[in-house]
C-alpha cells in the first residue's frame, strides 16, 4: 500500500510501477490487502459510512466483525437523540435545549420521543417532529404512553423529514389535515403503526405519498378505519412485507393487487378479518396465527386456502399456530373437486416455527398431520414454542394420539429447539419423535424450567425412558435459560410475554 | 512530469513549493494549489517549507494523481472569488455554471481509478487534510455500497466473515428492518 506505514509499503511499491487502471493489479498481487477496505482506519470507514443512508449503512453490520458497530457511530456527534418525557417540564426543557443547536443543524439517523406526561402540547409536538426534520433524521419513532394524552395529540406526516425511510408511530392520532400539497416522501420505506388512530382518507393518501414503501406493519389498529368495503386501495408498487397483528374491526384484508408480497405476518381472528392475498406472489416468509379460536375446518378451509397464493414452493420460512394447523392441512372442497391445501408444497421450507399454546395429544395429532401433508424435506431449523403455563392435563401416558407420526420428511433437519418445556406427556412424546426421525440433527435445545425429569413412580413410559438417556449422553441440551444465538427468524412473536419477551423490537437494542 | 502544471500563467509568477513523495520524487506546485491540504497550509504558515516537504505517507504515484486534483479545483477556487464580486452579472453566472459541469466532469474521470488507487487516494486525502478530494473518494467507495446486500459487499471487497451463523443473525434481527 502506497501509505501507511505499518502495512510494509517498501515490498510493496514494485507491484505498482505498471500504469494506473490495470486490471492485473488488483488481481493476483499478493502485497494488495486481500481486504483493503477492512484495513483502512475506523475513522475513514465511518467517514464512507456518512456517505450512505442509514439503511445501506446498517447492512454493513453483519459483513464481519469490525463491521459491526461502526455505523452506530458513523457522525462525530451523537447520531440518536432518545427522549422520554416524563414530567410536566420536560417538554419546555428539551425543546429549549434541542432548539438552541446550531444551525444547520446536526445529522440525525434516530430520533424517538416517548411521551409519558399527559402535559405535552400539540404545539410542542409539532416542534420536536420539525426538530427532527431539520435534523433530517432517518429513522424516526414517537410513542405516547399516555392514553389522555394520545387522544389530543396528531402526527403529521408532511413535517416528516425527506429522508425518513422508517416511520414508528405507537398510539398517536395522525392528522388528516396538512396534506395538501405535500410532497411525497421517497425515502420512506418503513412504516409501523401500532394502537394508531387514523383516518381511512389519511392512511388512503399516506400510502399515496410513500411510492417507495417496502414494509406496512399494523398492530392494534382499527382496520375498519383503514380499509373501506368496496374501494379498491392502490397499494405502493414495491410492497414486500405487510403484518396485520392483534387488530380490530370487521373487514376482508384485500392485498390481492399486492403482486410484489413476499413476507406476510399475520395474527388476527380469521372470521373477523379475513385475508387475501395475490394468487402469484411470491412468498418467502409467512407467519400464520388466529386470535380467539381455531378455525373450524369445514367452514374455513376453503377461504383460507383461497387466500393464500397458489404456489408456496418458495416459502423458506413458516410460523404457524397449533390453531390455524388443522386448517392448513385439510383439503378443501373447490366446486365439486377436492383440493389439495397450498400449504401441502412446501418444499423451500428451511425453516418451521411452532407456536403451541396447547399441547396436548390433539395438538401432537395436528402436528403429526401437518408434518405429513406440507411436505417439507428441506426443512433444517426447527422451533416449536410450547405453552408457557402448566396445565393439568387428564392426559397420562396410556392414552393414544390420534394420527400416526410421519415415517419420513426429516432427512435435512440439523437444529431442533423446543421452548418452554414441561415434561407433559405430549410434548415428551414429540421431542422423542424427533430425535428418532431426524436422521442428521446435529443439535436439540430444549429450553424447561424444570431441568430435571419428574419421577413418576410406577410409570414406565418408554418415551421418557429414551428421552433421560438422550439426556444422560448429551445428545438433548437441557437449559432453564433461552439461548439468545438460537432464535427463530419470527422472533418478535405476536404472543403475550408468558411465552418470550419479543426480541428485536426496537431497533437500537 | 514534476513541473507539469508550470504552463499556468497565473502559477509561475506564485510562490512555488517542492512537495517531496516517499519515494523521493520533486514536485514543484504553486502555494494555492498545495494549500488546499490543510496539512501543507499550516507547514506553511509555521514556515517550515524551505528544501521542500517531505511526505513520507504518500507514493509519487498518488501524490501525482493528488496534484493534479488540487490543480483543477484551486483554479475553480480563484474563479469562483474572482466571480463572485460580480455576482449580478449573467454571463459570468454562465460561465460559473459551465466551469462547474466541467469540473463535475473532471471529478467524474479522475475517480477511474482502480480500487487500490482508490484506498491510496482517501489515505492521501485524510493525511493531506483535502476536504473535497475525501468527501469525492469516499463518496466513490459509499456508491459501491449502496443497495448492496452484506453478502454483496463481502463479496465485492474480498472481505472474510469471521462472524458465527448465530452472531450474524443477531446482528441482523437486532435491526431487522433494514434486510428485508
Amino acid at each position: 500500500m502506497a501509505i501507511d506505514a505499518a502495512a510494509g509499503g517498501g515490498g510493496e511499491k514494485k507491484q505498482r510501477v505498471d500504469g494506473q487502471g490495470d486490471p492485473s493489479e488488483s488481481v493476483g498481487a499478493d502485497a494488495i490487502p486481500a481486504d483493503p477496505i477492512s484495513a483502512l482506519p475506523d475513522e475513514l470507514r465511518q467517514r464512507i459510512l456518512t456517505h450512505l443512508p442509514l439503511k445501506d449503512a446498517v447492512r454493513t453490520g453483519p459483513v464481519a466483525r469490525g463491521w459491526r458497530d461502526l455505523w452506530r457511530c458513523r457522525w462525530a456527534h451523537r447520531g440518536s437523540v432518545e427522549l422520554h418525557l416524563r414530567s410536566r417540564d420536560a417538554p419546555r426543557i428539551e425543546l429549549d435545549a434541542l432548539e438552541c443547536e446550531p444551525r444547520p443543524r446536526r445529522r440525525l439517523d434516530r430520533f424517538s420521543l416517548v411521551v409519558d406526561t399527559c402535559k405535552l402540547k400539540s404545539s410542542e409536538l409539532r416542534r420536536f417532529i420539525e426538530y427532527a426534520a431539520e435534523c433530517r433524521v432517518e429513522d424516526l419513532h414517537v410513542e405516547v404512553r399516555k392514553t389522555t394524552a394520545a387522544e389530543k395529540l396528531n402526527f403529521h406526516l408532511p413535517l416528516a423529514s425527506p429522508l425518513l425511510a422508517r416511520l414508528s408511530l405507537r398510539r398517536i392520532s395522525i392528522s388528516n389535515m396538512y396534506y395538501k400539497g405535500a410532497q411525497p416522501f421517497h425515502a420512506l420505506e418503513v412504516i409501523l403503526l401500532h394502537s394508531v388512530s387514523i383516518a381511512q382518507v389519511t392512511f388512503y393518501r399516506m400510502m399515496e405519498l410513500c411510492p417507495n414503501l417496502l414494509t406496512l406493519d399494523l398492530r392494534g389498529c382499527d382496520c375498519e378505519h383503514l380499509f373501506f368495503w368496496g374501494r379498491a386501495m392502490d397499494w405502493p408498487a414495491k410492497l414486500r412485507s405487510v403484518t396485520v397483528a392483534e387488530c380490530d374491526g370487521t373487514i376482508k384484508l384485500d392485498l390481492v393487487r399486492v403482486r410484489s408480497l413476499r413476507s406476510f405476518r399475520y395474527s388476527c381472528g380469521f372470521l373477523d378479518i379475513p385475508f387475501s392475498l395475490a394468487g402469484d406472489a411470491v412468498l418467502s416468509d409467512l407467519y400464520i396465527r388466529f386470535l380467539y379460536s381455531s378455525v373450524t375446518v369445514s367452514r374455513r378451509a376453503q377461504e383460507f386456502n383461497k387466500g393464500l397464493p397458489n404456489d408456496l414452493s418458495a416459502l423458506t420460512v413458516l410460523t404457524i399456530c397449533n390453531n390455524a394447523l388443522l386448517v392448513a392441512s385439510s383439503s378443501y372442497d373447490d366446486g365439486g373437486t377436492a383440493q389439495l391445501p397450498k400449504l401441502s408444497n412446501l418444499h423451500g421450507l428451511r425453516e418451521l416455527h411452532l407456536l403451541m399454546l396447547k399441547m396436548e395429544y390433539a395438538n401432537l395429532a395436528d402436528i403429526y398431520l401437518f408434518l405429513k401433508t406440507c411436505k417439507c424435506h428441506s426443512l433444517e431449523r426447527l422451533f416449536v414454542q410450547l405453552p408457557g403455563f402448566v396445565y393439568k392435563s387428564m392426559e397420562s401416558s396410556l392414552d393414544v394420539v390420534p394420527e400416526e407420526p410421519p415415517e419420513d420428511g426429516l432427512d435435512n433437519l440439523a437444529m431442533v429447539k423446543v421452548m418452554n418445556f414441561n415434561w407433559c406427556w405430549a410434548e415428551v412424546q414429540l421431542v422423542s419423535f424427533l430425535l428418532r426421525k431426524a436422521k442428521s440433527l446435529q443439535k436439540l435445545l430444549v429450553v424447561s424450567p424444570n431441568v430435571t425429569p419428574p419421577d413418576v413412580p410406577g410409570v414406565q413410559d418408554e418415551d421418557l425412558l429414551f428421552l433421560k438417556e438422550a439426556l444422560a449422553n448429551g445428545k438433548i441440551m437441557l437449559s432453564e435459560s433461552d439461548d439468545a444465538a438460537t432464535q427463530p427468524y419470527h422472533s418478535e412473536v405476536f404472543i403475550e410475554s408468558s411465552c418470550q419477551s419479543p426480541v428485536g423490537l426496537e431497533p437500537y437494542g | 512530469m514534476a513541473s507539469a502544471g508550470s504552463g499556468d500563467e497565473k502559477a509561475a509568477a506564485a510562490a512555488m513549493i517542492t512537495l517531496i513523495s516517499s519515494d523521493n520524487e520533486k514536485f514543484e506546485v504553486t502555494e494555492a494549489t498545495a494549500t488546499l491540504s490543510q496539512t501543507i497550509r499550516h507547514m506553511i504558515e509555521d514556515g517550515c517549507t524551505d528544501g521542500g516537504v517531505p511526505l513520507p505517507n504518500v507514493t509519487s504515484k498518488i501524490l501525482a494523481r493528488v496534484i493534479e486534483y488540487c490543480k483543477k479545483h484551486a483554479t475553480a477556487a480563484a474563479g469562483e472569488e474572482g466571480s463572485s464580486s460580480s455576482f449580478s452579472d449573467a454571463a459570468f453566472l454562465e460561465v460559473d455554471r459551465a466551469f462547474l459541469e466541467e469540473l463535475e466532469e473532471f471529478d467524474d474521470a479522475f475517480l477511474e481509478v482502480d480500487r487500490a488507487t482508490l484506498f491510496d487516494l482517501i489515505l492521501a486525502a485524510n493525511y493531506l487534510d483535502i476536504k473535497g478530494l475525501l468527501n469525492l473518494t469516499c463518496q466513490k467507495v459509499a456508491d459501491s455500497v449502496k443497495g448492496k446486500t452484506p453478502e454483496q459487499i463481502r463479496e465485492m471487497y474480498n472481505i472474510v466473515n469471521d462472524l458465527t451463523p448465530e452472531e450474524e443473525a443477531e446482528i441482523r434481527r437486532e435491526t431487522q428492518w433494514a434486510f428485508e
